[in-house]
Protein backbone atom coordinates (compact mmCIF):
# COMPACT_ATOMS: atom_id res chain seq x y z
CA UNK A 1 0.00 0.00 0.00
CA UNK A 2 1.35 3.45 -0.91
CA UNK A 3 1.87 5.82 1.96
CA UNK A 4 0.74 9.21 0.74
CA UNK A 5 3.24 11.96 1.37
CA UNK A 6 2.14 15.43 2.34
CA UNK A 7 3.58 16.71 -0.94
CA UNK A 8 1.46 14.26 -2.94
CA UNK A 9 -1.69 15.15 -1.00
CA UNK A 10 -1.12 18.89 -1.41
CA UNK A 11 -0.33 18.54 -5.11
CA UNK A 12 -3.48 16.51 -5.62
CA UNK A 13 -5.57 19.08 -3.75
CA UNK A 14 -3.99 21.90 -5.76
CA UNK A 15 -4.73 20.10 -9.06
CA UNK A 16 -8.27 19.49 -7.88
CA UNK A 17 -8.64 23.22 -7.28
CA UNK A 18 -7.21 24.28 -10.65
CA UNK A 19 -9.19 21.70 -12.61
CA UNK A 20 -12.51 21.46 -10.80
CA UNK A 21 -12.43 24.97 -9.35
CA UNK A 22 -11.26 26.85 -12.41
CA UNK A 23 -11.04 24.79 -15.57
CA UNK A 24 -14.27 22.80 -15.34
CA UNK A 25 -17.69 24.04 -14.39
CA UNK A 26 -18.71 20.66 -13.01
CA UNK A 27 -17.21 17.19 -12.59
CA UNK A 28 -19.43 14.14 -12.14
CA UNK A 29 -17.90 11.00 -10.67
CA UNK A 30 -20.39 8.12 -10.80
CA UNK A 31 -20.05 4.78 -8.99
CA UNK A 32 -16.64 5.49 -7.47
CA UNK A 33 -17.59 2.92 -4.83
CA UNK A 34 -17.15 0.27 -7.55
CA UNK A 35 -13.40 0.75 -7.23
CA UNK A 36 -12.26 -2.18 -5.09
CA UNK A 37 -10.82 -1.45 -1.66
CA UNK A 38 -7.25 -0.24 -1.30
CA UNK A 39 -4.82 -3.12 -1.30
CA UNK A 40 -6.73 -4.91 -4.08
CA UNK A 41 -4.91 -5.14 -7.42
CA UNK A 42 -7.06 -3.21 -9.89
CA UNK A 43 -6.39 -2.27 -13.46
CA UNK A 44 -8.81 0.44 -14.59
CA UNK A 45 -9.43 0.23 -18.35
CA UNK A 46 -11.05 3.36 -19.75
CA UNK A 47 -11.92 4.95 -23.09
CA UNK A 48 -9.50 7.72 -24.00
CA UNK A 49 -11.14 11.03 -24.89
CA UNK A 50 -8.86 13.81 -23.85
CA UNK A 51 -5.15 13.33 -23.18
CA UNK A 52 -4.16 14.28 -19.63
CA UNK A 53 -7.69 15.25 -18.53
CA UNK A 54 -8.91 11.64 -18.58
CA UNK A 55 -6.41 10.74 -15.88
CA UNK A 56 -7.83 13.33 -13.50
CA UNK A 57 -11.27 11.74 -13.23
CA UNK A 58 -9.69 8.55 -11.88
CA UNK A 59 -7.20 10.46 -9.74
CA UNK A 60 -9.98 12.40 -8.01
CA UNK A 61 -12.34 9.41 -7.65
CA UNK A 62 -10.44 8.19 -4.60
CA UNK A 63 -8.96 11.06 -2.73
CA UNK A 64 -6.86 9.13 -0.22
CA UNK A 65 -5.23 6.78 -2.72
CA UNK A 66 -2.20 7.09 -4.93
CA UNK A 67 -3.15 6.09 -8.46
CA UNK A 68 -0.72 4.76 -11.02
CA UNK A 69 -1.00 5.51 -14.72
CA UNK A 70 0.48 4.56 -18.03
CA UNK A 71 0.73 7.41 -20.53
CA UNK A 72 2.24 8.03 -23.94
CA UNK A 73 6.00 8.23 -23.76
CA UNK A 74 6.19 11.52 -25.68
CA UNK A 75 4.66 13.28 -22.66
CA UNK A 76 7.93 12.48 -20.88
CA UNK A 77 9.92 14.29 -23.55
CA UNK A 78 8.31 17.71 -23.02
CA UNK A 79 10.76 18.81 -20.34
CA UNK A 80 13.12 16.96 -17.92
CA UNK A 81 11.40 18.56 -14.93
CA UNK A 82 7.99 17.50 -16.20
CA UNK A 83 9.40 13.99 -16.71
CA UNK A 84 10.47 13.91 -13.06
CA UNK A 85 7.06 15.19 -12.01
CA UNK A 86 5.30 12.44 -13.98
CA UNK A 87 7.40 9.68 -12.42
CA UNK A 88 6.80 11.17 -8.97
CA UNK A 89 3.04 11.32 -9.65
CA UNK A 90 2.96 7.60 -10.51
CA UNK A 91 2.91 7.90 -14.31
CA UNK A 92 4.90 5.43 -16.42
CA UNK A 93 5.71 5.76 -20.14
CA UNK A 94 4.28 3.50 -22.83
CA UNK A 95 6.37 3.45 -25.99
CA UNK A 96 4.74 2.98 -29.36
CA UNK A 97 6.21 2.08 -32.68
CA UNK A 98 4.65 4.92 -34.65
CA UNK A 99 5.95 7.59 -32.28
CA UNK A 100 9.16 6.31 -30.69
CA UNK A 101 10.20 3.71 -33.27
CA UNK A 102 10.75 -0.01 -33.08
CA UNK A 103 13.96 0.24 -31.01
CA UNK A 104 12.10 2.00 -28.17
CA UNK A 105 9.57 -0.82 -27.79
CA UNK A 106 11.93 -2.81 -25.57
CA UNK A 107 11.59 0.02 -23.01
CA UNK A 108 8.02 -1.15 -22.46
CA UNK A 109 9.33 -4.21 -20.65
CA UNK A 110 10.41 -2.01 -17.76
CA UNK A 111 7.03 -0.26 -17.70
CA UNK A 112 5.30 -3.64 -17.78
CA UNK A 113 7.51 -4.99 -15.00
CA UNK A 114 6.84 -2.02 -12.69
CA UNK A 115 3.12 -2.08 -13.47
CA UNK A 116 2.88 -5.78 -12.75
CA UNK A 117 4.61 -5.18 -9.44
CA UNK A 118 2.26 -2.26 -8.71
CA UNK A 119 -0.68 -4.59 -9.25
CA UNK A 120 0.79 -7.29 -7.05
CA UNK A 121 1.39 -4.67 -4.37
CA UNK A 122 -2.35 -3.96 -4.40
CA UNK A 123 -2.31 -0.65 -6.26
CA UNK A 124 -4.79 0.85 -8.68
CA UNK A 125 -3.40 1.31 -12.20
CA UNK A 126 -5.11 3.19 -15.02
CA UNK A 127 -4.50 2.29 -18.63
CA UNK A 128 -6.11 3.32 -21.90
CA UNK A 129 -6.43 0.20 -24.08
CA UNK A 130 -7.04 2.39 -27.14
CA UNK A 131 -3.49 3.74 -26.63
CA UNK A 132 -4.08 7.13 -28.31
CA UNK A 133 -6.98 9.41 -27.49
CA UNK A 134 -9.92 9.74 -29.87
CA UNK A 135 -10.99 13.00 -31.42
CA UNK A 136 -14.52 11.60 -31.61
CA UNK A 137 -17.07 10.11 -29.23
CA UNK A 138 -16.20 6.65 -30.40
CA UNK A 139 -14.54 3.59 -28.89
CA UNK A 140 -11.49 2.63 -30.90
CA UNK A 141 -9.55 -0.61 -31.25
CA UNK A 142 -8.20 -2.06 -28.00
CA UNK A 143 -4.64 -3.29 -27.74
CA UNK A 144 -4.57 -6.39 -25.57
CA UNK A 145 -1.39 -5.30 -23.80
CA UNK A 146 -3.35 -4.28 -20.69
CA UNK A 147 -4.69 -7.81 -20.23
CA UNK A 148 -1.32 -9.33 -20.99
CA UNK A 149 0.10 -7.21 -18.18
CA UNK A 150 -2.65 -8.23 -15.76
CA UNK A 151 -2.37 -11.94 -16.52
CA UNK A 152 1.42 -11.89 -16.46
CA UNK A 153 1.25 -10.22 -13.05
CA UNK A 154 -1.02 -13.05 -11.87
CA UNK A 155 1.31 -15.61 -13.41
CA UNK A 156 4.34 -14.16 -11.66
CA UNK A 157 2.46 -14.67 -8.38
CA UNK A 158 1.64 -18.29 -9.34
CA UNK A 159 -1.97 -17.27 -9.96
CA UNK A 160 -2.53 -16.91 -6.24
CA UNK A 161 -3.41 -13.23 -6.36
CA UNK A 162 -6.87 -12.10 -7.48
CA UNK A 163 -6.54 -9.25 -9.97
CA UNK A 164 -9.47 -7.14 -11.12
CA UNK A 165 -10.13 -5.25 -14.33
CA UNK A 166 -12.41 -2.28 -13.74
CA UNK A 167 -14.01 -0.90 -16.93
CA UNK A 168 -14.63 2.85 -16.82
CA UNK A 169 -15.95 5.47 -19.22
CA UNK A 170 -15.50 9.20 -19.44
CA UNK A 171 -17.27 11.95 -21.33
CA UNK A 172 -17.04 15.71 -21.82
CA UNK A 173 -19.64 18.29 -22.78
CA UNK A 174 -16.94 19.79 -25.00
CA UNK A 175 -13.43 18.49 -24.65
CA UNK A 176 -11.73 21.46 -26.18
CA UNK A 177 -13.37 24.11 -24.04
CA UNK A 178 -12.98 25.82 -20.70
CA UNK A 179 -15.76 25.89 -18.05
CA UNK A 180 -17.33 22.75 -19.48
CA UNK A 181 -18.64 19.63 -17.72
CA UNK A 182 -16.84 16.33 -17.40
CA UNK A 183 -18.11 12.92 -16.34
CA UNK A 184 -16.62 9.59 -15.37
CA UNK A 185 -18.38 6.37 -14.46
CA UNK A 186 -16.96 3.13 -13.13
CA UNK A 187 -18.42 -0.21 -14.22
CA UNK A 188 -18.48 -3.55 -12.45
CA UNK A 189 -15.08 -5.02 -11.56
CA UNK A 190 -14.18 -8.19 -13.46
CA UNK A 191 -12.18 -10.70 -11.45
CA UNK A 192 -9.54 -12.48 -13.52
CA UNK A 193 -9.37 -15.38 -11.09
CA UNK A 194 -12.04 -17.50 -12.88
CA UNK A 195 -10.05 -16.98 -16.09
CA UNK A 196 -6.68 -18.17 -14.84
CA UNK A 197 -7.06 -21.78 -15.98
CA UNK A 198 -8.28 -20.62 -19.38
CA UNK A 199 -5.29 -18.31 -19.63
CA UNK A 200 -2.85 -21.14 -18.87
CA UNK A 201 -4.34 -23.12 -21.74
CA UNK A 202 -5.05 -20.40 -24.33
CA UNK A 203 -3.58 -17.05 -23.29
CA UNK A 204 -4.48 -15.00 -26.36
CA UNK A 205 -7.99 -16.43 -26.60
CA UNK A 206 -8.52 -15.74 -22.92
CA UNK A 207 -7.37 -12.13 -23.33
CA UNK A 208 -9.75 -11.66 -26.26
CA UNK A 209 -12.68 -13.02 -24.28
CA UNK A 210 -12.02 -10.81 -21.26
CA UNK A 211 -11.40 -7.87 -23.58
CA UNK A 212 -14.84 -8.42 -25.08
CA UNK A 213 -16.42 -8.18 -21.60
CA UNK A 214 -14.48 -5.02 -20.81
CA UNK A 215 -15.48 -3.37 -24.09
CA UNK A 216 -19.13 -4.34 -23.60
CA UNK A 217 -19.20 -2.56 -20.25
CA UNK A 218 -17.44 0.56 -21.53
CA UNK A 219 -19.71 0.72 -24.59
CA UNK A 220 -22.81 0.50 -22.41
CA UNK A 221 -21.66 3.53 -20.41
CA UNK A 222 -20.19 5.88 -23.02
CA UNK A 223 -21.48 7.69 -26.08
CA UNK A 224 -20.35 5.62 -29.04
CA UNK A 225 -21.02 7.10 -32.47
CA UNK A 226 -20.04 4.28 -34.80
CA UNK A 227 -21.34 5.85 -38.02
CA UNK A 228 -18.08 7.68 -38.68
CA UNK A 229 -19.15 8.55 -42.24
CA UNK A 230 -21.84 10.83 -40.79
CA UNK A 231 -20.05 11.67 -37.55
CA UNK A 232 -20.05 15.44 -38.08
CA UNK A 233 -23.76 15.48 -38.83
CA UNK A 234 -24.67 13.26 -35.86
CA UNK A 235 -22.51 15.34 -33.54
CA UNK A 236 -24.08 18.50 -34.93
CA UNK A 237 -27.62 17.15 -34.43
CA UNK A 238 -27.00 16.19 -30.80
CA UNK A 239 -25.39 19.56 -30.02
CA UNK A 240 -28.08 21.56 -31.81
CA UNK A 241 -31.30 22.88 -30.36
CA UNK A 242 -32.93 19.79 -31.82
CA UNK A 243 -30.67 17.63 -29.63
CA UNK A 244 -31.66 19.65 -26.57
CA UNK A 245 -35.36 19.33 -27.42
CA UNK A 246 -34.88 15.60 -27.83
CA UNK A 247 -33.36 15.38 -24.34
CA UNK A 248 -36.29 17.37 -22.90
CA UNK A 249 -38.74 15.05 -24.67
CA UNK A 250 -37.20 12.19 -22.68
CA UNK A 251 -37.54 14.15 -19.45
CA UNK A 252 -33.78 14.87 -19.33
CA UNK A 253 -32.16 18.20 -18.62
CA UNK A 254 -29.84 19.00 -21.56
CA UNK A 255 -27.71 21.28 -19.38
CA UNK A 256 -26.79 18.47 -16.97
CA UNK A 257 -24.11 16.32 -18.58
CA UNK A 258 -25.10 12.86 -17.23
CA UNK A 259 -28.70 13.44 -18.35
CA UNK A 260 -27.63 14.82 -21.72
CA UNK A 261 -25.35 11.81 -22.19
CA UNK A 262 -28.24 9.38 -21.68
CA UNK A 263 -30.38 11.39 -24.10
CA UNK A 264 -27.56 11.50 -26.67
CA UNK A 265 -27.11 7.74 -26.46
CA UNK A 266 -30.81 7.27 -27.18
CA UNK A 267 -30.68 9.86 -29.98
CA UNK A 268 -27.75 8.08 -31.62
CA UNK A 269 -29.62 4.76 -31.32
CA UNK A 270 -32.71 6.22 -33.01
CA UNK A 271 -30.66 7.89 -35.73
CA UNK A 272 -28.98 4.56 -36.46
CA UNK A 273 -32.35 2.82 -36.62
CA UNK A 274 -33.91 5.44 -38.90
CA UNK A 275 -32.63 6.70 -42.21
CA UNK A 276 -32.03 10.40 -41.64
CA UNK A 277 -31.31 12.70 -44.55
CA UNK A 278 -27.74 13.47 -43.52
CA UNK A 279 -27.15 15.39 -46.77
CA UNK A 280 -29.73 18.00 -45.70
CA UNK A 281 -28.16 18.17 -42.22
CA UNK A 282 -24.72 18.60 -43.78
CA UNK A 283 -25.95 21.43 -46.03
CA UNK A 284 -27.47 23.22 -43.05
CA UNK A 285 -24.40 22.65 -40.85
CA UNK A 286 -22.02 24.00 -43.49
CA UNK A 287 -24.22 27.03 -44.19
CA UNK A 288 -24.39 27.78 -40.49
CA UNK A 289 -20.62 27.43 -40.10
CA UNK A 290 -19.99 29.68 -43.09
CA UNK A 291 -22.32 32.33 -41.64
CA UNK A 292 -20.63 31.83 -38.22
CA UNK A 293 -23.98 31.60 -36.41
CA UNK A 294 -25.23 28.89 -34.11
CA UNK A 295 -28.42 26.89 -34.22
CA UNK A 296 -29.71 28.44 -31.00
CA UNK A 297 -29.85 31.88 -32.64
CA UNK A 298 -32.22 30.59 -35.32
CA UNK A 299 -34.51 29.06 -32.71
CA UNK A 300 -34.40 31.83 -30.12
CA UNK A 301 -33.79 34.93 -32.19
CA UNK A 302 -31.90 37.55 -30.16
CA UNK A 303 -33.72 40.81 -29.38
CA UNK A 304 -32.19 44.25 -29.93
CA UNK A 305 -32.98 45.36 -26.38
CA UNK A 306 -31.19 42.32 -24.96
CA UNK A 307 -28.22 42.92 -27.26
CA UNK A 308 -28.04 46.62 -26.29
CA UNK A 309 -28.05 45.65 -22.61
CA UNK A 310 -25.19 43.23 -23.29
CA UNK A 311 -23.22 46.01 -25.02
CA UNK A 312 -23.81 48.31 -22.03
CA UNK A 313 -22.69 45.60 -19.63
CA UNK A 314 -19.55 45.02 -21.70
CA UNK A 315 -18.73 48.75 -21.71
CA UNK A 316 -19.32 49.11 -17.97
CA UNK A 317 -17.12 46.13 -17.11
CA UNK A 318 -14.44 46.92 -19.70
CA UNK A 319 -12.02 48.54 -17.18
CA UNK A 320 -12.20 45.43 -14.99
CA UNK A 321 -11.76 43.21 -18.05
CA UNK A 322 -8.60 45.17 -18.93
CA UNK A 323 -7.41 44.73 -15.32
CA UNK A 324 -8.01 40.96 -15.68
CA UNK A 325 -5.74 40.72 -18.73
CA UNK A 326 -3.14 39.97 -16.09
CA UNK A 327 -3.09 36.98 -15.71
CA UNK A 328 -5.65 35.94 -18.35
CA UNK A 329 -3.56 36.91 -21.36
CA UNK A 330 -0.42 34.86 -20.57
CA UNK A 331 -2.57 32.02 -19.21
CA UNK A 332 -4.37 31.78 -22.52
CA UNK A 333 -1.59 32.84 -24.89
CA UNK A 334 1.39 30.80 -23.67
CA UNK A 335 -0.34 27.36 -23.82
CA UNK A 336 -1.70 28.36 -27.24
CA UNK A 337 1.84 29.17 -28.40
CA UNK A 338 3.21 25.88 -27.05
CA UNK A 339 0.38 23.94 -28.65
CA UNK A 340 0.83 25.63 -32.02
CA UNK A 341 4.52 24.86 -31.88
CA UNK A 342 4.29 21.20 -30.93
CA UNK A 343 0.85 19.77 -31.62
CA UNK A 344 -0.90 22.14 -33.94
CA UNK A 345 -3.09 19.44 -35.47
CA UNK A 346 -4.64 18.20 -32.24
CA UNK A 347 -6.98 20.57 -30.43
CA UNK A 348 -7.18 18.32 -27.40
CA UNK A 349 -3.53 18.85 -26.58
CA UNK A 350 -4.32 22.54 -26.13
CA UNK A 351 -6.52 21.84 -23.10
CA UNK A 352 -3.77 19.67 -21.64
CA UNK A 353 -1.20 22.43 -22.13
CA UNK A 354 -3.64 24.98 -20.73
CA UNK A 355 -4.16 22.95 -17.60
CA UNK A 356 -0.62 21.66 -17.10
CA UNK A 357 1.31 24.85 -17.90
CA UNK A 358 -1.08 27.04 -15.94
CA UNK A 359 -1.16 24.74 -12.92
CA UNK A 360 2.50 23.86 -12.74
CA UNK A 361 4.19 27.02 -13.98
CA UNK A 362 2.11 30.10 -14.72
CA UNK A 363 -0.24 30.31 -11.74
CA UNK A 364 2.50 29.81 -9.11
CA UNK A 365 4.78 32.26 -10.93
CA UNK A 366 2.04 34.84 -11.34
CA UNK A 367 1.08 34.41 -7.70
CA UNK A 368 4.58 35.34 -6.56
CA UNK A 369 5.00 38.20 -9.05
CA UNK A 370 1.58 39.66 -8.23
CA UNK A 371 2.17 39.48 -4.51
CA UNK A 372 5.53 41.22 -4.90
CA UNK A 373 4.52 43.98 -7.33
CA UNK A 374 1.07 44.73 -5.91
CA UNK A 375 2.56 44.36 -2.43
CA UNK A 376 5.21 46.98 -3.17
CA UNK A 377 2.64 49.33 -4.66
CA UNK A 378 -0.33 48.86 -2.32
CA UNK A 379 0.81 46.89 0.70
CA UNK A 380 1.42 43.19 1.33
CA UNK A 381 -2.15 42.32 2.40
CA UNK A 382 -3.63 43.88 -0.74
CA UNK A 383 -0.89 42.12 -2.71
CA UNK A 384 -1.82 38.78 -1.20
CA UNK A 385 -5.53 39.33 -1.88
CA UNK A 386 -4.74 40.25 -5.48
CA UNK A 387 -2.55 37.17 -5.86
CA UNK A 388 -5.24 34.91 -4.37
CA UNK A 389 -7.86 36.34 -6.70
CA UNK A 390 -5.90 35.54 -9.90
CA UNK A 391 -7.82 32.34 -10.77
CA UNK A 392 -11.13 34.16 -10.39
CA UNK A 393 -9.90 37.03 -12.56
CA UNK A 394 -9.21 34.43 -15.26
CA UNK A 395 -12.74 33.06 -14.96
CA UNK A 396 -14.19 36.57 -15.18
CA UNK A 397 -12.14 37.30 -18.31
CA UNK A 398 -13.28 34.07 -19.89
CA UNK A 399 -16.95 34.92 -19.33
CA UNK A 400 -16.33 38.48 -20.55
CA UNK A 401 -14.81 37.26 -23.82
CA UNK A 402 -17.63 34.74 -24.20
CA UNK A 403 -20.27 37.48 -23.79
CA UNK A 404 -18.34 39.75 -26.16
CA UNK A 405 -18.26 37.07 -28.86
CA UNK A 406 -21.94 36.24 -28.37
CA UNK A 407 -22.90 39.91 -28.55
CA UNK A 408 -20.92 40.48 -31.75
CA UNK A 409 -22.54 37.36 -33.22
CA UNK A 410 -26.00 38.58 -32.18
CA UNK A 411 -25.43 42.01 -33.76
CA UNK A 412 -24.34 40.36 -37.01
CA UNK A 413 -27.35 38.04 -36.80
CA UNK A 414 -29.79 40.93 -36.34
CA UNK A 415 -28.35 42.63 -39.41
CA UNK A 416 -28.51 39.53 -41.60
CA UNK A 417 -31.33 38.09 -43.63
CA UNK A 418 -31.50 34.54 -42.26
CA UNK A 419 -34.48 33.33 -44.32
CA UNK A 420 -32.33 30.90 -46.30
CA UNK A 421 -30.78 29.48 -43.12
CA UNK A 422 -34.24 29.00 -41.62
CA UNK A 423 -35.31 27.10 -44.74
CA UNK A 424 -32.23 24.88 -44.58
CA UNK A 425 -32.90 24.23 -40.90
CA UNK A 426 -36.44 23.13 -41.67
CA UNK A 427 -35.24 20.83 -44.44
CA UNK A 428 -32.69 19.30 -42.06
CA UNK A 429 -34.68 19.01 -38.87
CA UNK A 430 -38.37 18.74 -39.83
CA UNK A 431 -38.01 15.11 -41.01
CA UNK A 432 -36.08 14.34 -37.82
CA UNK A 433 -38.79 15.94 -35.69
CA UNK A 434 -41.31 13.69 -37.40
CA UNK A 435 -39.30 10.47 -37.26
CA UNK A 436 -37.02 10.74 -34.24
CA UNK A 437 -38.46 13.14 -31.67
CA UNK B 1 6.79 -22.30 -47.90
CA UNK B 2 3.35 -21.39 -49.20
CA UNK B 3 0.48 -19.29 -47.92
CA UNK B 4 -1.28 -22.23 -46.30
CA UNK B 5 1.71 -23.13 -44.15
CA UNK B 6 2.22 -19.54 -43.09
CA UNK B 7 -1.48 -19.15 -42.31
CA UNK B 8 -1.42 -22.29 -40.16
CA UNK B 9 1.58 -21.06 -38.20
CA UNK B 10 0.01 -17.61 -37.65
CA UNK B 11 -3.33 -19.16 -36.65
CA UNK B 12 -1.59 -21.41 -34.14
CA UNK B 13 0.47 -18.61 -32.63
CA UNK B 14 -2.45 -16.19 -32.36
CA UNK B 15 -5.05 -18.82 -31.43
CA UNK B 16 -7.50 -18.04 -34.20
CA UNK B 17 -9.23 -20.15 -36.83
CA UNK B 18 -7.14 -20.47 -39.96
CA UNK B 19 -10.28 -19.67 -41.94
CA UNK B 20 -10.24 -16.19 -40.39
CA UNK B 21 -7.08 -15.49 -42.36
CA UNK B 22 -8.17 -14.36 -45.79
CA UNK B 23 -6.20 -12.22 -48.25
CA UNK B 24 -8.45 -9.20 -47.72
CA UNK B 25 -8.65 -9.53 -43.89
CA UNK B 26 -6.93 -6.76 -41.97
CA UNK B 27 -3.97 -8.09 -40.02
CA UNK B 28 -4.29 -5.80 -36.99
CA UNK B 29 -7.95 -6.53 -36.32
CA UNK B 30 -7.78 -10.23 -37.17
CA UNK B 31 -4.87 -10.92 -34.84
CA UNK B 32 -5.66 -8.21 -32.24
CA UNK B 33 -2.19 -6.82 -32.77
CA UNK B 34 -0.51 -4.23 -30.64
CA UNK B 35 3.08 -3.07 -30.77
CA UNK B 36 4.40 -6.06 -28.84
CA UNK B 37 2.31 -8.78 -30.45
CA UNK B 38 3.34 -7.35 -33.81
CA UNK B 39 6.83 -8.52 -32.94
CA UNK B 40 5.38 -11.99 -32.30
CA UNK B 41 4.04 -11.92 -35.86
CA UNK B 42 7.44 -10.84 -37.14
CA UNK B 43 9.00 -13.80 -35.32
CA UNK B 44 6.49 -16.26 -36.81
CA UNK B 45 7.10 -14.90 -40.31
CA UNK B 46 10.85 -15.18 -39.88
CA UNK B 47 10.64 -18.70 -38.52
CA UNK B 48 8.34 -19.92 -41.27
CA UNK B 49 9.76 -18.09 -44.29
CA UNK B 50 13.25 -17.06 -43.30
CA UNK B 51 12.40 -13.46 -44.21
CA UNK B 52 13.47 -11.01 -41.54
CA UNK B 53 10.73 -8.41 -41.47
CA UNK B 54 11.21 -5.32 -39.34
CA UNK B 55 8.38 -4.13 -37.10
CA UNK B 56 8.34 -0.82 -38.96
CA UNK B 57 7.83 -2.63 -42.26
CA UNK B 58 5.28 -5.00 -40.77
CA UNK B 59 3.10 -2.18 -39.45
CA UNK B 60 2.70 -0.86 -43.00
CA UNK B 61 1.29 -4.17 -44.21
CA UNK B 62 -2.41 -3.71 -43.59
CA UNK B 63 -3.87 -6.90 -45.06
CA UNK B 64 -2.71 -10.50 -45.42
CA UNK B 65 -2.57 -9.95 -49.18
CA UNK B 66 -0.04 -7.17 -48.58
CA UNK B 67 1.95 -9.59 -46.40
CA UNK B 68 1.88 -12.32 -49.10
CA UNK B 69 2.94 -9.78 -51.73
CA UNK B 70 5.82 -8.63 -49.54
CA UNK B 71 6.96 -12.22 -48.98
CA UNK B 72 6.38 -13.19 -52.63
CA UNK B 73 3.92 -15.95 -51.71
Amino acid sequence: MDKLTLGYRLTKAYFRFTTDGIFYRKRYIVDADHIPAEGTPVLVAMNHQNTFHDILGVLFAKYDRKMHFIARADAFEIHPLFRKFLFWAGVLPAFRMQYQGEEALSNNHETFRITEQNLLDGHTVLIFPEAGHQDKHWLGFFSLGYLRMAFEAAESANFEKEIFILPAANHYSNYTGLREQTWIRFGTPISLQPWYSRYKDKPRTCQREVNRLVREQILSMMLDITDLDHYKEIDFIRNSDFGKDFARSLGKNPDVLPEKLEADKELVRRLAAGEPDYAAVQTFREALEEARFNDGQLVSRPFWIQTILSVLLLILTLPFAIFCLWPALPNWGIPQYVNDRFKDNDGMFLTTFQLAINTLVLLPLEFVLTWIFTGLAAGWVIGLLHALSLPFLCIFEWYYVKLLRQTVRDIRFLNTDTTKLQELRQQAFNPLTKNIL
Amino acid sequence: MNREHLNLAIAEEFEIEVTDITPEARIKETLDLDSLSLLDLVAVVEKETGVKLSGTEAVKLLTFQALYDYLGL
